[in-house]
C-alpha cells in the first residue's frame, strides 16, 4: 500500500466508522513511516469534516456520527501521544463535562471527538461534574472554552449554577461558556447567560472556532 | 394456562392482531383485540372476563369450556378428550388450549365452580387468600346480666384472631348491631376490623387493582370470592398536560411549586374516575371495595402521594423509600370503603420501580430456574433477567419512539393507526385499527414498518434508505421518506428514533446476559410486556434487534404485567409477601457510567444482519 492509498483508506473507513480497520491502517501507516500529523490532517480530520458536512445536509444522522467518531477515537488513542511529541499547536483548548446530577455522555463524547478531530485539545471531566470542579479545572487548564452538557430538563438548571460559580471565582470573563444537550435551546442558553449554544456536534465545532476567532480578533480602535 | 405458544408463526407470517367478541351468560358483550396466537383464556383474563378453571391451564381440569360461535379455532388434542364429537361440532373448545388465529366470537358460560384459585399473569396459578376476609356473626343481645361492650362482643366472637378497631368504626357500630338484630358480618383486613355490616354480606367483597402508568392508567375490579376480574377500564393519565414522560413532569414541578399539588390532584382524579367506572360497570357499591392495590413507577407513586420526586430526576437517583409506609385508598384519592388500605410494591431503584416488581411477581421470573427475560417496553424500558444463577434488573431509557411521540406521522394505538405493516414483492399491506383509512402510525406499526423495510432491502443495516430501492421512496422537504399510504409516511428521522430506542433496550439485555454469563441464545423465553411490548410482532422485534434472535415461540406477549401483579397481590397475601421478597431476589444493575455501555450501544444501533 502506498502512503496515498493508506490515507485514502483511512478517510473512507473513518467515514463509514469501520473502527478495527482504522486502527489497523494507523498502525500500518506508522510502520511505513507515515507521519502522525499527515494521517491526522490529510485523512482523519477531512473525513470527520465530511461526516459533519453530511450530517448538516441531513444525509448522516447521529448513529453514523457516533460510529464514525468511535473509529476516529481509536485512531486518536494511538496518535495522541505521538502528536504531543511533535508539539503540534492546537487551534484551541476546551474543558468539557456533563453537569452535576446528570450522567449522560454519549452526546458530549461525540462533541469531544469532533472537537479533537478539528484540532482542539479537549480536557474531558466526565459526567456528574460539580460546579467547583469546573472552576478548579478552568483555573488549572485556562481553556479558551468551557462546555456544559445536560440531557435532562431537570439538570439544565446546573448551567446557571456553574456560571454563578465561575463568576464567584472571578474567572467568568476569562473563558467562553458553551452549553448543549438534547433539551437545551438557544433561548435557554441566553437566559442562563451562556456565550454559545449548538444543537449538534458539527455545529458546535464550527461555533467554537467562531467564538475563539471573535475573541482573539483585535479590538477595533 | 399455556403461554401463548401460538406465536409459532413462520418468520414471514403477517404480524397481526385479531378481534375477539365475548358473549357472557348475563348477556353482556365485550370486544378485545389481542396479538395473533394469544389463548382465548388469556385474552379473556386480560379483559376482565371470568372463565372457569382449576388446573392452572394445563389442559387437565377441562373446566375452561367456551363455545366458538363464529370464526375458526383449531382443535387441540385435549379438546378431543374433553368434548363429545357433537359438542366439538357445535364449537366447544377449552379456552386455555384455544389459540386466536383469526377474528372469532365466543360464548362464555356462567361460572360453575367457586374457584379456590385464579389464573393471573403469565400462567400464574394463584391460590385465593385475599387479605380481605368476612365473617358472619350471630351475636347474643346484651342484657342487664351481660353488659359486655359492643366492640368486645364483636371481637369476642372472633377470639381466634387479634384485631385492631379504628375509632371511626365505633361511631356506627351500636346502630348497626341493633338495627340488624345482632346478625352482622365483620370485615377483616390484615389484623384490622375494617367494618361491621348489617346482615350476611359474605358473598360480596371486592378489591381494585390499579396500574398507575405514566401514559395510561388501568383499573381492574376483582371479586375476591371468585378471584375473577369483573370489570377493567383504562384511561390516559390526567397528568399528561404536564409532559409525556416522568422527567418532564418532575421538571414542571421544579419550575412551579404549585405543580406538585396539581399533579397529585390529577393522579387522584384519574384513579377516582376509573374506580367509579369499574364499580358502576359491575354494579358494585364503592363501599364494598375494601382494599386497593396500586402498582406504578416510582415517580407516579410519589406524585400521587405528594412525595417530592425531585431527587428521582437526577444522579445519584435516590428514592424516598424502597418500601412505602402503610397507605390508604384515601391517600390515593380513591373513594371506596373509607378505611380501605392501599397496598403498594417495593422499588428496586428509581427506574426499576414497584411496577417492575409487580411484573416480576406476575411473570414468576424468580420462581423457576429457566433463563427468562422480561422487557417492559416504554419511554423508560425496564429489563429483568431471571436464571438459576439469580436475577438482575435494569432500566434502559428508550425515548418516546414506541409511543410514537416524536415520529412524524406517529399516533397512539387508536382508530386509524397503522398497527401492522407487511411488504411483499414491493406491495405494501397495512393493517389499520378499526379498518378505516390510515391516519398515522402507532408503536407496533413503526416497528413492523422498519423491520419490513430492512427485510425488503429498502433500508440498509445502518438505517439509511437505499436510493432507488422502491417507488415509494420520496422526499418531503429535505428529508427522505417512505410513503405508507397517501399522507402517512415513515421518515428517515423516524427510523433513527427507533434505532436509538431499540439500541438502548438491546444494550440493556446484552449487559444483563453478560453479567450472568448467559448467551442470548440460551434464553428460553422473552416476555414482551406493557401496552407497547404486548402488541409488538415478535418477528419484527427480532428483525430490528429489539430482542435476541430466538425461535419465535420463545418470544411471548405478556400483557400488562404490572396490572397483573397488582391483581395477584389483591388475591393473595402470600403472593403479596412474595412480591416484597423480590427486593432481595433481584439485583439492580445501573447502566449509567458503565464503561461498556456506550460502545455496546453504538454496536446495537445497526440492524442485525
Amino acid at each position: 500500500m502506498t502512503h496515498e492509498e493508506i490515507l485514502r483508506a483511512l478517510y473512507d473507513n473513518t467515514l463509514v466508522g469501520n473502527a478495527p480497520e482504522v486502527r489497523e491502517l494507523v498502525e500500518r501507516g506508522l510502520e511505513d513511516a507515515l507521519g502522525p500529523e499527515t494521517m491526522l490532517y490529510d485523512a482523519l480530520i477531512p473525513s470527520l469534516e465530511e461526516v459533519g458536512a453530511r450530517f448538516e445536509r441531513g444525509d448522516f444522522f447521529v448513529p453514523e456520527m457516533l460510529i464514525a467518531a468511535r473509529a476516529m477515537q481509536g485512531a486518536l488513542d494511538i496518535l495522541r501521544p505521538l502528536l504531543a511529541e511533535t508539539g503540534a499547536k492546537p487551534i484551541g483548548t476546551f474543558v468539557m463535562g456533563t453537569v452535576k446530577g446528570d450522567v449522560h455522555d454519549i452526546g458530549k463524547n461525540l462533541v469531544n471527538i469532533m472537537l479533537e478531530g478539528a484540532g482542539f485539545t479537549v480536557y474531558d471531566l466526565g459526567v456528574n461534574v460539580a460546579p467547583e470542579t469546573f472552576v478548579a479545572k478552568v483555573t488549572e487548564h485556562e481553556p479558551d472554552i468551557v462546555g456544559f452538557s445536560a440531557f435532562l430538563t431537570t439538570t439544565m438548571p446546573m448551567f446557571k449554577a456553574n456560571i454563578n460559580a465561575l463568576e464567584k471565582a472571578g474567572i467568568r470573563d476569562e473563558v467562553i461558556v458553551m452549553v448543549g444537550g438534547a433539551p437545551v435551546t438557544q433561548a435557554y442558553a441566553d437566559v442562563v447567560g451562556a456565550d454559545g449554544y449548538a444543537s449538534d456536534a458539527s455545529t458546535a465545532v464550527r461555533l467554537a472556532k467562531d467564538l475563539i476567532a471573535r475573541r482573539r480578533a483585535p479590538v477595533p480602535a | 394456562m399455556s403461554l401463548p405458544e401460538a406465536l409459532i408463526e413462520p418468520a414471514d407470517a403477517a404480524p397481526g392482531r385479531v378481534r375477539l367478541g365475548f358473549e357472557q351468560a348475563d348477556g353482556t358483550r365485550k370486544e378485545a383485540r389481542v396479538p395473533l396466537g394469544t389463548t382465548l383464556f388469556d385474552a379473556a383474563s386480560w379483559n376482565g372476563i371470568a372463565i372457569d378453571s382449576t388446573c392452572g391451564g394445563h389442559g387437565t381440569c377441562k373446566k375452561c369450556r367456551v363455545r366458538v360461535v363464529s370464526g375458526a379455532v383449531p382443535l387441540s388434542s385435549v379438546d378431543l378428550r374433553a368434548f363429545e364429537p357433537d359438542e366439538l361440532r357445535a364449537g366447544w373448545r377449552l379456552a386455555c388450549r384455544a389459540l386466536a388465529r383469526e377474528d372469532v366470537q365466543i360464548e362464555v358460560p356462567p361460572l360453575q365452580t367457586r374457584p379456590k384459585a385464579a389464573l393471573v399473569g403469565v400462567g400464574r396459578h394463584v391460590i385465593l387468600r385475599p387479605a380481605v376476609q368476612k365473617r358472619y356473626l350471630e351475636l347474643s343481645e346484651p342484657t342487664l346480666e351481660d353488659q359486655t361492650s359492643d366492640l368486645e362482643r364483636v371481637l369476642g366472637a372472633m377470639d381466634d384472631v387479634e384485631l385492631r378497631a379504628p375509632l371511626e368504626l365505633l361511631r356506627e357500630l351500636g346502630g348497626t348491631l341493633r338495627s340488624s338484630g345482632w346478625k352482622v358480618t365483620a370485615v377483616l383486613c390484615d389484623g384490622l376490623l375494617l367494618d361491621v355490616e348489617a346482615g350476611d354480606t359474605r358473598e360480596r367483597r371486592f378489591a381494585i387493582a390499579f396500574d398507575l402508568g405514566t401514559t395510561s392508567v388501568v383499573a381492574n375490579l376483582l371479586d375476591l370470592e371468585s378471584g375473577q376480574p369483573l370489570s377493567v377500564r383504562s384511561m390516559l393519565n390526567k397528568q399528561q398536560p404536564f409532559g409525556a414522560d416522568v422527567i418532564t413532569r418532575i421538571s414542571a414541578l421544579m419550575m412551579d411549586p404549585r405543580a406538585r399539588e396539581r399533579l397529585r390532584e390529577l393522579a387522584h382524579a384519574t384513579l377516582a374516575e376509573l374506580a367509579a367506572e369499574v364499580c358502576a360497570e359491575a354494579a358494585v357499591d364503592a363501599a364494598e371495595v375494601y382494599e386497593i392495590v396500586v402498582a406504578g413507577n416510582v415517580t407516579m407513586l410519589a406524585l400521587a402521594l405528594g412525595i417530592d420526586p425531585e431527587p428521582l430526576s437526577m444522579a445519584p437517583f435516590t428514592i424516598a423509600a424502597r418500601t412505602l409506609p402503610d397507605a390508604s385508598a384515601a391517600d390515593f384519592g380513591v373513594h371506596v370503603h373509607p378505611r380501605a388500605p392501599a397496598v403498594t410494591f417495593p422499588a428496586l431503584g428509581a427506574y426499576v420501580g414497584p411496577d417492575i416488581v409487580a411484573g416480576v411477581l406476575a411473570s414468576g421470573l424468580t420462581l423457576d430456574r429457566r433463563n427468562r427475560l422480561l422487557i417492559d417496553v416504554g419511554t423508560n424500558s425496564e429489563i429483568v433477567l431471571g436464571s438459576s444463577a439469580g436475577a438482575l434488573a435494569t432500566a434502559a431509557p428508550a425515548g418516546p419512539a414506541f409511543e410514537a411521540a416524536q415520529i412524524r406521522c406517529g399516533m397512539r394505538a387508536a382508530e386509524g393507526a397503522i398497527e401492522g405493516v407487511k411488504i411483499l414483492d414491493g406491495a405494501v399491506e397495512l393493517s389499520v385499527i378499526g379498518d378505516v383509512p390510515p391516519v398515522g402510525l402507532c408503536g407496533s406499526g413503526l416497528v413492523d414498518a422498519v423491520a419490513e423495510l430492512v427485510r425488503a432491502g429498502i433500508l440498509d443495516r445502518s438505517g439509511r434508505f437505499v436510493d432507488g430501492s422502491s417507488e415509494r421512496l420520496s422526499k418531503i422537504g429535505e428529508e427522505k421518506v417512505f410513503i405508507l399510504h397517501d399522507a402517512v409516511y415513515l421518515s428517515q428521522r423516524d427510523v433513527r428514533e427507533l434505532q436509538f430506542a431499540k439500541a438502548s433496550i438491546a444494550t440493556g439485555w446484552t449487559i444483563l446476559c453478560r453479567e450472568l454469563g448467559i448467551a442470548p441464545e440460551e434464553l428460553s423465553q422473552v416476555l414482551l410486556a406493557g401496552s407497547f411490548g404486548t402488541y409488538l410482532s415478535p418477528a419484527s422485534a427480532i428483525r430490528i434487534g429489539l430482542v435476541p434472535r430466538l425461535p419465535l415461540m420463545r418470544i411471548v406477549s405478556a400483557g400488562n404485567l404490572a396490572g397483573e401483579g397488582a391483581k395477584i397481590a389483591a388475591l393473595s397475601t402470600s403472593e403479596r409477601a412474595a412480591g416484597r421478597s423480590v427486593l432481595g431476589e433481584v439485583r439492580y444493575v445501573e447502566l449509567s457510567g458503565r464503561a461498556d455501555f456506550n460502545d455496546l450501544f453504538i454496536d446495537e444501533l445497526s440492524f442485525p444482519a
